[in-house]
């Protein structure tokens, strides 16, 4: 499908769901839970806080949907309100000084012990790229998490965080960079 | 670094139309290095697991928040109420007399819109302020004790002032 036509049946989907369609609205959920969930697995590094996350941003989405008009940034404004629940969620367990906010923290700098952090089965491969995740600066960590977990375009990238274009490809490119450095050629080309 | 800031500028100068340009296919365009990283970084994606039944619990919790589908509570008759027409007769005029006197007193005493305004206004800054202070106390603290740094206070002020927006 081109991505007019995408674009076109999101906006039919999303109008039907304002109206209060069942089906649409499956659609969108179907859609998008699995990609704001591994979202925000990635960042937060804790399968139930994801799950509780990615569940309140469909609640919140639906909410808000018969007021929201698509332009085309559908998928930033879901993922921007998934980051921003986790980052109150991150803010308020911080406050509280709840006991799983150390692990948790860890993994929303992406630091893993090899203990399964993103959900994903270990190899020695991957255990070796998110030892090396987790010296990434946590903006340019962002960048690669949006890309790869939440399956963004850049240009959605940009919308999400705010930032211009040219700085979310550079921010990308360094952040590929500094990960080749830390993994050694023959992890990065294996 | 210098390579792709020159390969960005060639790519916008070279196009006639500067909407042509496309950023996908330039970010993709990356030496085989770190084209393997890349690739790294993608199977590491793909291989997340998703819970069994998420997707059902997500649309379970949300599709009766659908607009048009909440529903008010439906109102029972549990009783015959079984009083007297004369009670109910006074007690609906009595109630009539209070909220006319109430009535009454409050167009006596409605506010400008100026009041009106600076009242709401009132109510909504403790509250904004509150949250943007909150925000920004938190990023000092970690900038203080250098949990953070220039780069993440940078994104984290764009979304903040992205938030306040949407």
């Amino acid at each position: 499908m081109s991505p007019s036509n995408q674009s076109e049946t999101l906006q039919a989907t999303l109008r039907r769901a304002a109206q209060g369609d069942d089906a649409a609205w499956r659609k969108l959920v179907e859609t998008y839970a699995a990609r704001v969930f591994g979202l925000i697995r990635a960042q937060c590094g804790n399968e139930d806080l994801a799950q509780e996350i990615t569940q309140s941003t469909f609640c919140t989405v639906v909410v808000k949907i018969a007021q929201y008009t698509e332009v085309g940034k559908f998928e930033s404004w879901l993922f921007r309100i998934a980051m921003n629940r986790l980052r109150d969620e991150m803010r308020r367990r911080k406050r509280q000084a709840n006991p799983v906010q150390d692990d948790t923290l860890a993994g929303l700098a992406g630091a893993g012990d090899g203990a399964d952090q993103t959900g994903v089965a270990d190899t020695d491969e991957l255990r070796a790229l998110r030892a090396a995740m987790a010296r990434l600066s946590e903006v340019d960590l962002r960048v690669i998490q949006l890309r790869h977990y939440g399956g963004l375009s850049f240009a959605q990238i940009a919308q999400v965080l705010g930032q211009p274009l040219g700085t979310v490809l550079a921010r990308q490119h360094r952040a590929l960079k500094k990960l080749r450095q830390l993994l050694g050629p023959d992890e990065a080309e294996s | 670094m210098d390579r792709l800031v020159a390969r960005l500028i060639g790519a916008m100068t070279a196009s006639r139309d500067p909407s042509s340009f496309d950023p996908e296919s330039t970010a993709r365009d990356l030496s085989p290095q770190l084209q393997a990283v890349d690739d790294m970084l993608g199977r590491q994606a793909r291989g997340l697991r998703v819970p069994a039944g998420l997707i059902d619990r997500v649309f379970q919790a949300s599709v009766g928040l659908l607009p048009g589908r909440v529903q008010s509570p439906q109102i029972e008759v549990v009783a015959r109420i079984g009083l007297r027409r004369s009670w109910w007769s006074r007690a609906a005029l009595a109630a009539s007399i209070a909220l006319a006197c109430t009535a009454s007193l409050r167009v006596v005493h409605t506010p400008t819109l100026p009041q009106l305004v600076w009242g709401i206004d009132a109510q909504i800054q403790p509250v904004y302020r509150e949250v943007v202070g909150r925000t920004l106390s938190d990023m000092e603290h970690l900038l203080v004790t250098r949990e953070m740094t220039i780069d993440d206070l940078d994104m984290e002020l764009a979304m903040l002032a992205a938030d306040l927006e949407m």
